[in-house]
């Protein structure tokens, strides 16, 4: 009820009201946009953009419990925008670039470039539950679908990582997803 | 149970690799693996798959800078300039028609509404507002997915802005939150500095510890709201005060068994009637 009530001052434009209550969330929705967009620079232009969203767009908000998937709703949405936005505009060879080239640790680039291989509906799952811990049900609130799309989604992919990592470790071409 | 088929185990594996099988599928599982290689193959690779993700995951820290980056531009965008602005002009407003002696209850009222209604008009434009149309129209956006979850029509709660209002017609009465001030949005029993309760009739404050501390706070953060005509009758009311000086005093219908603040009615979460009774019997 507490969170209700920040909710409604935020709401009625009270930024240090907003901050306090998506501050919880930050670290959180910063890990997921680096998930879905593989580069530091991306995830935070997402972050901050989501954030000033949410806060024009708090008073739209009719249930305050479901502010946390709000939150993470409008930055999965924002990041697939600039996914889609990178595949207009660039190159397929050159869409994902990780700017972790320092630390090329072969699992680390073969788990973030596989997961790059993925499509937005999967991809999104995995980094919701495997970045964010969050649970099904939860996640099934993200996306606003039934749970059993969730499991499908999480299944599939966590099959397709498995082969493309397979692939990287051979040397081959990643699977054909 | 019967021993699974290595496709039943297959399609397990996720679940119980992330431990949320019941207990009697995981030892199922567990027993296939320990002899069919093929399946326990599989489980091994998919485990190195989830491993590698949280280790990743593990692996990312946001930068400091963009705290601070977040924090400035959402405390300068436009849409608290654009509150300040109609605050001042309100401020204005007040002093002068106080100094004009014009100052009434009749006056007071347009003040907050016209406040409200500007927010209105100003969020009723952009794409927020593209998308929430799309949103109630049913409408899915391009990434296939809603802006919004599908909310219910919510209580608008008209906050005040003096410390403590007396609401007459219940007697029931409230500290509202300092404009200024904001109070830690997830009170637990850590930052709670006492609960008190008091019948509406009168007499002395109880105070609340230990496992009845417990359920009331759990109570009044897991409310929801309720009709918004529901009938009540404050008989209690309960003073919260945080350790950082917020203070909320809901009134409480243990009739009803309904919560209120702001004259929003809510119903609170298990126990707290049994609790209250307890209290002050």
């Amino acid at each position: 009820m507490i969170d209700e009530l920040m909710v409604k001052k935020a709401a009625k434009g009270d930024a240090s009201a907003f901050l306090k209550l998506s501050k919880k969330y930050h670290s959180g929705l910063y890990k997921t946009a680096v998930g879905m967009l593989g580069n530091d620079h991306d995830a935070a232009d997402a972050v901050q953009e989501a954030l000033l969203k949410a806060f024009r767009d708090i008073s739209r908000l009719r249930k305050p419990g479901q502010f946390k998937s709000w939150l993470y709703r409008i930055l999965v949405n924002r990041c697939i925008d600039i996914i889609r936005q990178r595949q207009r505009t660039t190159p397929v060879e050159y869409v994902w670039v990780p700017d972790a080239v320092e630390n090329n640790i072969d699992a680390k680039v073969d788990i973030s470039r596989a997961l790059a291989e993925l499509d937005e509906d999967h991809r999104t799952v995995v980094v919701l539950r495997f970045y964010q811990d969050m649970k099904i049900n939860d996640i099934a609130e993200v996306l606003n679908c039934p749970e059993g799309t969730v499991k499908s989604r999480l299944y599939r992919a966590l099959n397709k990582l498995k082969l493309s990592l397979q692939d990287c470790r051979m040397g081959g071409e990643s699977a054909d997803l | 149970m019967n021993p699974l088929t290595c496709k039943e185990v297959y399609e397990l594996l996720t679940d119980f690799l992330l431990e949320e099988l019941p207990p009697e599928k995981h030892n199922a599982v567990k027993n296939h693996l320990q002899y069919c290689e093929n399946c326990r193959k599989e489980c091994q690779q998919l485990n190195q798959v989830i491993k590698n993700l949280r280790q990743r995951a593990g692996e990312i820290e946001m930068p400091q800078s963009l705290e601070k980056q977040i924090e400035d531009s959402l405390l300068s965008s436009p849409k608290k300039s654009w509150k300040k602005i109609i605050s001042l002009a309100a401020v204005s407003l007040f002093l002068l028609a106080a100094s004009l002696g014009l100052w009434s209850e009749y006056f007071a009222v347009p003040e907050e509404k016209s406040y409200l209604a500007s927010e209105e008009a100003e969020s009723s434009d952009g794409n927020a507002a593209e998308n929430f149309s799309a949103l109630e129209n049913g409408n899915i956006d391009k990434s296939g997915m809603a802006e919004e979850p599908p909310m219910e029509q919510g209580i608008t709660i008209q906050e005040k802005k003096e410390n403590v209002v007396n609401i007459k017609e219940t007697g029931s009465s409230y500290t509202a939150l300092d404009e200024n001030h904001v109070p830690d949005a997830s009170p637990s029993l850590n930052n709670i500095q006492v609960i008190e309760i008091s019948e509406a009739e009168g007499g002395a404050a109880v105070s609340a510890g230990g496992e009845q501390a417990e359920i009331i706070i759990n109570s009044i953060n897991s409310a929801r709201p309720a009709d918004n005509k529901e009938a009540y009758r404050v008989t209690h009311h309960i003073k919260v005060k945080l350790k950082d000086g917020t203070e909320y005093s809901f009134g409480y219908d243990i009739n009803s068994n309904v919560i209120v603040l702001n004259k929003e009615v809510e119903y609170p979460g298990p126990g707290l009637a049994k609790v209250i009774k307890e209290i002050t019997r």
